[in-house]
């Protein structure tokens, strides 16, 4: 039925071409060459390329065709792209969804005829070879890791010992991968046994998940390297069903940015800690969990632990005496846990009371016993 | 798929209506020209294609078909004219199906042909309409009509008296299910249940099974009297390993079954079904004859406003066309507004250079979720599922007040 307004109108317009034309239902006026391909390429294509992470490209109308009823289910969803978020107030860093209209030229085109329009040879698109941050400080080989043909997927720990000239605060972190169609996250942490002692375990430096561009802390702050940290990096590595007999091997590499002398240290602040739900039937996802800040506090980033995948979480600050505002709402997806970094970061002033909400669409499997979002943050500068 | 169906009907039906206003096509000489071949899967007939190649699902060689656009009966199927008009059998009104033309001759049964042309023997190939999956979509008693998330399983509820509740089902040819697969099926009709927030569960209060009527070709039930408006919902599992799937039926007044044999007097569902809204129309339910749908069909977008305030007045006016809807229950026709309103969203986006850095923020994902919404409305809308819809409508209600507090504070330009 919703093709309605355009079948008619196309009626009104121009019946002789339909009927030496429209061998299928085209009902929409957008068409793959036009209209689509700029939408995909510019914003899908980072992951949706041939031999990239996702299981199919979407860089031809030959390629994309037979994917539109995936692509209007999981459009209107609301998965794809895999990290939209809303902050009150503040854009974030490469975490944009599609636009209105973006949306709508997808949804009317898949559904209605998915005509190719005038099609032209078009570029191909390539993988990105250069570091998006620039020439790194250091990069890090990292070592082969193999899946066998009878593995779908692999997750592997890989520690790399720091040497003493690598212990040096950081600033960004980022990952090449080898074998683009095979890497689906790569989670780095500082891990030190003397910050164990002070409670820190472990500081996440560098979240990467496919299609995500790497962001450096803003200038003058930096993740703080113990002298004992070693840097490991947790890979996941998972075949698309393109590849589902075939042994792979990904050897990807890690670039480190360093900070310069005397920059302020990034902490974390972990928030919406669980309790144990004395009646998880009775919880359709109800954690909250409220902080009142005794120093003034710079919010330069967010991001969910795995514990929260599948959940909705809203992180409100209500300054003292002042208005309720909305730091970041976000739906974080299994598998697609990143770190939403605030484009112009949020000062809160002592006393301001942080609020967490945590809503799991299904009551979680497991009990709730870790951090659920995690803030990157820095004390406030004196004024 | 279905509704790109009935838009390609549509299509045909105006090419046939605006460009030819040509007489019957005879079996032996096309007064206009033919329809263009697609290719079709032979297993996947919802496949459609402009070029040779395979079928996307599974594989087989694609074959071609001649798709049009006719009218048939809504009772006597066999009736299939190429314009509108009304069943010679037994007068009702006929509804716009999607049909595959061939040809065919005397005495060959297996002789198919995609051309017209002369038999064997001398005499005219004699055309041939057979209706296409999801070609019709039309009520065929006057009831309510839902597609089942299957996609081939179709349902028409109706309540022809009081206490009395009939559903009919039907397969993707809108053919009856035989007697034996309505007596396998496990449905009930439930008008009143609550829902228990500490254990998360639905309890049926008041349930009545679905039992094969006396002539087996529909599911009856009695229950208890209903107001109208009345709610009914009814729960179905096709086989007992298939998932239970939920339509809600509203009924705001008696359904009035045609009888078998007298002159029709189109009921407004089948109108609803087959001609759209009038633009700005807040929901299709002028009854308009069936026989004059092929020249009511009306583009069902209303002209957009030009002005930022007015837009977003008109955004709001289409978020009370889509309550309005649900409420009433009719999910069927809650696409019109909805779509409307995602319109408005597209034209609204440019407007957003008007914001405040802080509300600009808010604006953008606000107005993408109006489209998303707006589109989940129109698929959950067809399988007439009250829960999917209200929680789609929340979501589009949701990003419509975002939408609208985005903009309260800006200035007009």
């Amino acid at each position: 039925m919703k093709c309605l307004a355009t079948a008619v109108t196309l009626c009104a317009l121009g019946v002789s071409s339909l009927t030496i034309e429209a061998h299928k239902p085209i009902t929409s006026p957008y068409t793959f060459a036009e209209d689509v391909l700029p939408i995909l390429r510019d914003r899908c294509a980072s992951c949706h390329m041939p031999g990239g992470p996702a299981p199919m490209a979407l860089t031809t109308a030959e390629e994309t065709v037979p994917w539109g009823e995936s692509i209007r289910l999981e459009l209107i969803a609301g998965h794809m792209p895999p990290w939209s978020a809303v902050s009150g107030g503040r854009r974030l860093r490469h975490a944009e969804g599609l636009s209105a209209r973006e949306l709508n030229v997808l949804l009317t085109w898949v559904t209605g005829g998915t005509p190719p329009g005038d099609v032209k040879p078009a570029p191909q698109v390539a993988a990105r070879t250069d570091w998006a941050l620039g020439p790194p400080d250091l990069t890090l080989p990292l070592p082969e890791v193999a899946v066998a043909a009878d593995q779908a997927e692999v997750v592997r720990e890989i520690v790399l010992p720091l040497d003493a000239a690598a212990r040096r605060p950081l600033r960004a972190v980022d990952l090449r991968p080898g074998t683009r169609s095979l890497v689906r996250s790569a989670r780095v942490v500082l891990r030190s046994a003397s910050a164990a002692g002070a409670g820190d375990v472990e500081t996440l430096v560098g979240l990467w998940v496919p299609g995500d561009q790497p962001v450096a802390l803003p200038a003058g702050t930096a993740f703080a390297v113990p002298g004992d940290a070693d840097l490991v990096v947790t890979l996941r590595l998972k075949k698309t069903w393109e590849h589902e007999r075939d042994a792979m091997s990904d050897r990807s590499t890690l670039a480190l940015y360093f900070a310069g002398a005397g920059a302020a240290q990034v902490t974390r602040r972990s928030v919406a800690i669980a309790p144990a739900p004395p009646d998880r039937g009775a919880v359709p996802g109800g954690v909250v969990a409220g902080a009142v800040l005794n120093d003034g506090t710079r919010i330069l980033a967010v991001y969910p632990t795995a514990a929260a995948a599948g959940a909705t979480i809203t992180i409100d600050a209500t300054p003292e005496g002042g208005l309720l505002q909305r730091v970041l709402e976000f739906s974080p997806q299994r598998g697609w846990e990143r770190r939403y970094w605030l484009d112009g970061a949020i000062d809160l002033p002592r006393g301001t009371r942080l609020q967490t909400s945590v809503t799991f669409e299904r009551p979680p499997a497991q009990p709730l016993d870790g951090p659920l979002v995690v803030l990157n943050v820095v004390p406030l500068p004196p004024r | 798929m279905s509704k790109t169906l009935l838009a390609l009907a549509l299509v045909l039906a105006g090419a046939v209506l605006v460009a030819a206003q040509a007489p019957a096509r005879t079996a032996t000489t096309p007064a206009v020209a033919l329809p263009p071949l697609s290719l079709t899967c032979p297993m996947h007939p919802d496949v459609v294609e402009s070029k040779p190649g395979s079928c996307p699902l599974c594989k087989m060689n694609l074959v071609p078909v001649r798709l049009d656009a006719s009218w048939m009966c809504p009772v006597h199927a066999v009736v299939i004219e190429p314009q509108a008009g009304t069943c010679r059998l037994c007068g009702r009104a006929l509804v716009p199906v999607v049909v595959s033309l061939t040809w065919t001759c005397r005495g060959e049964v297996n002789a198919e042909f995609l051309e017209p042309g002369v038999c064997r023997d001398g005499s005219p190939r004699i055309g041939k309409r057979t209706l296409r999956p999801h070609g019709n979509h039309n009520p065929q008693h006057g009831g309510q009509f839902f597609m089942a998330p299957d996609t081939w399983h179709h349902l028409e509820g109706t309540l022809p008296r009081d206490r009395l509740f009939r559903l009919h089902v039907y397969d993707d040819y809108a053919r009856k299910l035989p007697p034996a697969a309505l007596a396998a099926m496990d449905a009930r009709v439930v008008t009143r249940q609550r829902f228990e927030a500490a254990t998360r569960t639905t309890v049926e209060e008041e349930a009545y099974t679905l039992k094969p009527s006396k002539d087996g070709t529909s599911l009856e039930a009695t229950i208890s009297r209903a107001a109208l408006p009345a709610a009914i919902t009814v729960k179905v599992r096709f086989k007992p390993d298939a998932p239970e799937y939920r339509f809600d039926f509203t009924f705001r007044e008696l359904t009035r079954e045609p009888p078998a044999q007298r002159p029709a007097t189109p009921d407004s569902r089948n109108a609803r079904r087959s001609a759209a809204p009038a633009p700005g129309a807040t929901a299709p339910s002028v009854p308009a004859p069936v026989a004059d749908a092929a020249t009511a069909y009306t583009v069902p977008t209303a002209p957009l406003p030009g002005t930022m305030a007015e837009l977003l007045a008109d955004l709001g006016k289409r978020r009370d066309e889509v309550r309005g809807l649900v409420q009433k229950g009719d999910f069927g026709a809650i696409w019109v507004p909805a779509f409307q309103a995602k319109d408005v969203a597209v034209a609204l986006e440019p407007h957003v250079g008007h914001l405040t850095p802080q509300a600009r923020t808010h604006a953008e994902p606000a107005l993408a979720d109006v489209v998303r919404t707006a589109w989940q409305l129109d698929t959950v809308g067809d399988t007439g599922n009250a829960d999917e819809v209200a929680r789609a409508f929340a979501a589009f209600t949701q990003a419509v007040s975002r939408l609208l507090n985005a903009f309260s504070d800006t200035p007009q330009p």
